[in-house]
């Protein structure tokens, strides 16, 4: 299997589709990054093969970068009655090198009565959740989504310390003290 | 991977003429200004460069980073991000993609003399001429709202036995003043700057390629000629060839491509036909290295990463 | 700046088409007017203004000052102490003789954000910083036409500093080619005061010591003033490249070929800016185009020159 380096020539565009680290120049396709080639046939195109260079250790790929509807999962900083301010930490599969901020506004919590939406009553500063990216956002941070099904709190901690279990599509019980905390909790996903 | 033969230079499997620059055509051109092999002081013909030495993988921390040593001159290079940028931009572009921020600092025991911690006008310019030359390859919409840092640190600047040798050569010439030097670290800054980027697993169109060129003029005819890759005896002294030094140009090369990403031009370099010939001869020798130098450097770096045994290294 | 997909797609075919949005050719600029002698405190001053609306204004101030770039700073007491000591090590790697010998050319350039803005205040900022060093770099080099050695006074301790300080007033693009053009003119308008040094070697310890004396009312041009270079600077847009640009087409172009020309036609220093990348044809055409435009705007300039000198003498009568 051959490693390729940036800027190594792969084949031609009408033989393959390129994928992950190759870049298109003209009718050529191009490595982007230092990896070895591989190629997998395409489910819509039947001619042409999907290529894509890897980078084979963790060291050598670059860090992940949010995108728009991409699924991150963040750890909710602060809340306050118009958004919950997020820290995302993992984007996809793979974590992030460098902390990207993100912020749910209340009117993206869910996806009906959005007008009912407390932010306190759907997230709490601590709290796992998994959302999507819906845009780039200002300068400052990503504009993210819970209205989804399996989206929202995946993990919470109570004040008394124990993780909380979700027992609603909107309450958490903390499994110590029996207290019901408000949650926008997100439908467990099968692994 | 066990059957690569890794002294190869692994060609795609459809040919095509991998640059259109090493024609015949150019070939003919350069040959015009041909001097002797013996016109350099290091035996070198006029169009090769220094042997030089480059690894990947130096800086542990870093996201990626590499070191090189050409002559005396030897810099490291460490690549932080894509991370978020902080500071708030108030032209909103930050959607069109990613940017990158450079930093060139000359170790304060680079030179002669020691050198203050306090930035100078000529690290600036280093920095902001690495940046031009670097950003054409870097395919930075697919990073958006996110920054590269590019640190530099400078270890050696100068050899030391310079004023030895000027002195001992016949002529009395004013010696080039520092920040002409400096213009000439710009190259293997380019180099080591596009293999950190490339070992950060940053996504690049091509790797950048720098390479200097000195422009002389003969004393006895009004002629120029020029010489890659000028190590510093021959830009403070009188070449062999009995030229005197009237200028210099750093072209930044993205090898594959065959376009010039960086170009910085200073002192009176005649028309346009001598320059673009030293530009073209900078392209191939660009060219050679990257083939030679760049690839196998990634390449070790590639395999260091994989298995434990570390150590790699490579020399043109 | 922010371009839309439109203005971009308007402005690359215009320019493919040789037609731009404000009725020019490719290769044609728009008109300059060139005023010397402005500001009567100045050793020089030169405003230019184009029919574009980039209105540059550059002031001159001669000074008794130290040799050698980097020995400047120390000189500026101004500094705490550890940043002076610092900054004297520092002249001393830089510092060769012929540096010693020779006076020397400081440019700033000032531009109040407001004056450009589609651009990011920091980035303002930035953009004057990089082209005042452009400007010194080329003037202080031995390429850059002045000559440096007769602004010397005491080899070593004592010469000329000339600071060149523009003033952007207005802008309508293509600013790095004005505010040279501007500080040609000024440079051209220059009086420095006439320096007579006396030598005396002392006969106890042999050391020679000088003095000089600044004389007040007689004073003398600068020289080699005519053989500064003119910058063209080529914005490439899509195919093509365009000399003179509007703030709309310098936003579209992705690479910027800054070409500095001297009296004979010659390039003697280039600098590529921009994100995109040239094909090395392309880039000799670029340069041949830059000496070609450099040609006529030498002699543009000396005419615009030689008016404002015949004025200033009408004046004087």
């Amino acid at each position: 299997m051959a490693i390729v380096t940036p800027g190594e020539r792969l084949g031609l565009n009408g033989e393959f589709i390129a994928s992950h680290g190759t870049v298109e120049i003209g009718d050529h396709i191009y490595a982007a990054v230092v990896g070895t080639v591989t190629t997998t046939p395409s489910e819509s195109d039947g001619e042409r093969l999907i290529i894509q260079v890897v980078p084979k250790s963790k060291r050598n790929m670059a860090a992940s970068i949010p995108e728009v509807s991409s699924i991150v999962t963040g750890k909710v900083l602060r809340v306050n009655p118009r958004m919950a301010t997020l820290s995302i930490m993992v984007v996809g599969e793979t974590p992030c090198a460098d902390n990207f901020q993100g912020v749910i506004r209340v009117q993206d919590v869910r996806a009906t009565e959005r007008d009912k939406v407390q932010i306190y009553n759907s997230f709490r500063p601590g709290d796992i959740v998994r959302a999507e990216v819906i845009s780039l956002g200002d300068s400052r941070s990503y504009y993210l989504s819970t209205a989804k099904n399996e989206l929202g709190v995946i993990l919470a901690t109570s004040p008394a310390g124990a993780t909380m279990i979700p027992i609603s599509w909107e309450e958490m019980v903390c499994p110590k003290t029996k207290v019901v905390e408000n949650r926008k909790c997100a439908k467990p996903v099968d692994a | 991977m066990d059957s690569v033969d890794r002294k190869r230079i692994h060609g795609p499997d459809k040919s095509v003429l991998p640059l259109p620059l090493l024609d015949s055509q150019h070939e003919s051109v350069t040959s015009k200004t041909t001097l002797n092999p013996s016109a350099r002081f290091d035996g070198r013909t006029h169009e090769e460069v220094r042997p030089l030495f480059a690894r990947t993988a130096m800086v542990s921390q870093a996201n990626g980073s590499a070191y090189i040593e050409v002559g005396c001159i030897k810099i490291i290079c460490a690549v932080y991000g894509p991370k978020q940028i902080t500071t708030k931009s108030k032209s909103g572009d930050h959607h069109s993609g990613g940017r990158i921020s450079c930093d060139v600092r000359l170790a304060p025991f680079a030179g002669l003399k020691r050198k203050g911690y306090m930035k100078d006008t000529n690290e600036h310019s280093l920095a902001k001429n690495l940046a031009t030359a670097l950003t054409p390859s870097l395919l930075l919409a697919h990073l958006p709202k996110s920054q590269i840092d590019i640190h530099i640190q400078i270890l050696q600047a100068t050899a030391g036995h310079v004023s030895a040798s000027s002195t001992s050569s016949a002529t009395v010439l004013p010696p080039p003043s520092f920040a002409t030097n400096l213009s000439l670290l710009l190259s293997p800054c380019i180099t080591v700057a596009s293999l950190a980027l490339a070992d950060a697993g940053i996504e690049m169109m091509d790797s950048v390629v720098g390479c200097s060129v000195g422009l002389f003029r003969r004393t006895d005819k009004n002629s120029l000629f020029w010489m890659v890759d000028p190590s510093e005896e021959e830009r403070e002294t009188r070449a062999l060839g009995g030229g005197v030094w009237v200028g210099n140009a750093v072209v930044g090369v993205m090898p594959s491509v065959g376009r010039i990403s960086g170009l910085v031009v200073d002192g009176d370099v005649g028309d346009v036909g001598v320059l673009m010939e030293a530009v073209n001869v900078c392209v191939d020798a660009c060219a050679k290295v990257h083939d030679v130098v760049v690839k196998k450097a990634l390449v070790d770096g590639f395999h260091a990463a994989s298995s434990p045994v570390s150590g790699s290294s490579s020399a043109v | 700046m922010a371009v839309s997909v439109c203005e971009r797609e308007f402005t690359l075919t215009g320019v493919a088409s040789n037609i731009r949005s404000d009725g020019r050719g490719r290769s044609d600029v728009r008109a300059a007017a060139v005023e010397s002698g402005g500001i009567s405190q100045a050793s020089g001053s030169c405003r230019v203004s184009s029919a574009g609306g980039t209105t540059v204004l550059v002031g001159i101030k001669v000074a008794v000052g130290a040799p050698a770039v980097t020995a400047s700073t120390a000189a500026d007491a101004d500094l705490d102490a550890d940043i002076a000591v610092d900054n004297s090590e520092d002249a001393e790697l830089s510092i060769s003789d012929a540096d010693l010998r020779r006076g020397r050319v400081v440019c700033a350039i000032d531009c109040n954000p407001a004056i450009i803005p589609t651009m990011d205040p920091r980035a303002v900022e930035d953009l004057c910083i990089d082209f005042s060093e452009v400007i010194t770099k080329i003037l202080n080099a031995d390429h850059g036409g002045l000559d440096l050695q007769s602004l010397c006074i005491v080899p070593g301790s004592t010469c000329w500093v000339i600071h060149v300080d523009a003033l952007v007033l207005g802008y309508g693009g293509n600013l790095l080619d004005t505010l040279f053009q501007a500080t040609r003119g000024a440079l051209h308008d220059t009086l420095i005061p006439k320096v007579t040094v006396e030598e005396s070697t002392s006969a106890s310890t042999g050391n020679t010591s000088y003095e000089f004396d600044v004389a007040d009312d007689e004073t003398e041009d600068l020289k080699g003033c005519e053989n500064i270079p003119v910058i063209v600077t080529l914005f490439k847009i899509g195919h093509h490249h365009v000399i003179d640009p509007t703030p709309l087409e310098e936003a579209c172009s992705d690479v910027q070929l800054s070409v500095a020309i001297n009296r004979k036609g010659l390039p003697c220093a280039i600098q590529k800016t921009g994100n995109g990348s040239i094909e090395p044809s392309q880039l000799a055409e670029m340069i041949q185009d830059a000496k070609a435009h450099g040609a006529t705007l030498f002699k543009d300039m000396d005419e615009a020159i030689e008016r404002q000198r015949v004025r200033s003498l009408n004046d004087t009568k």
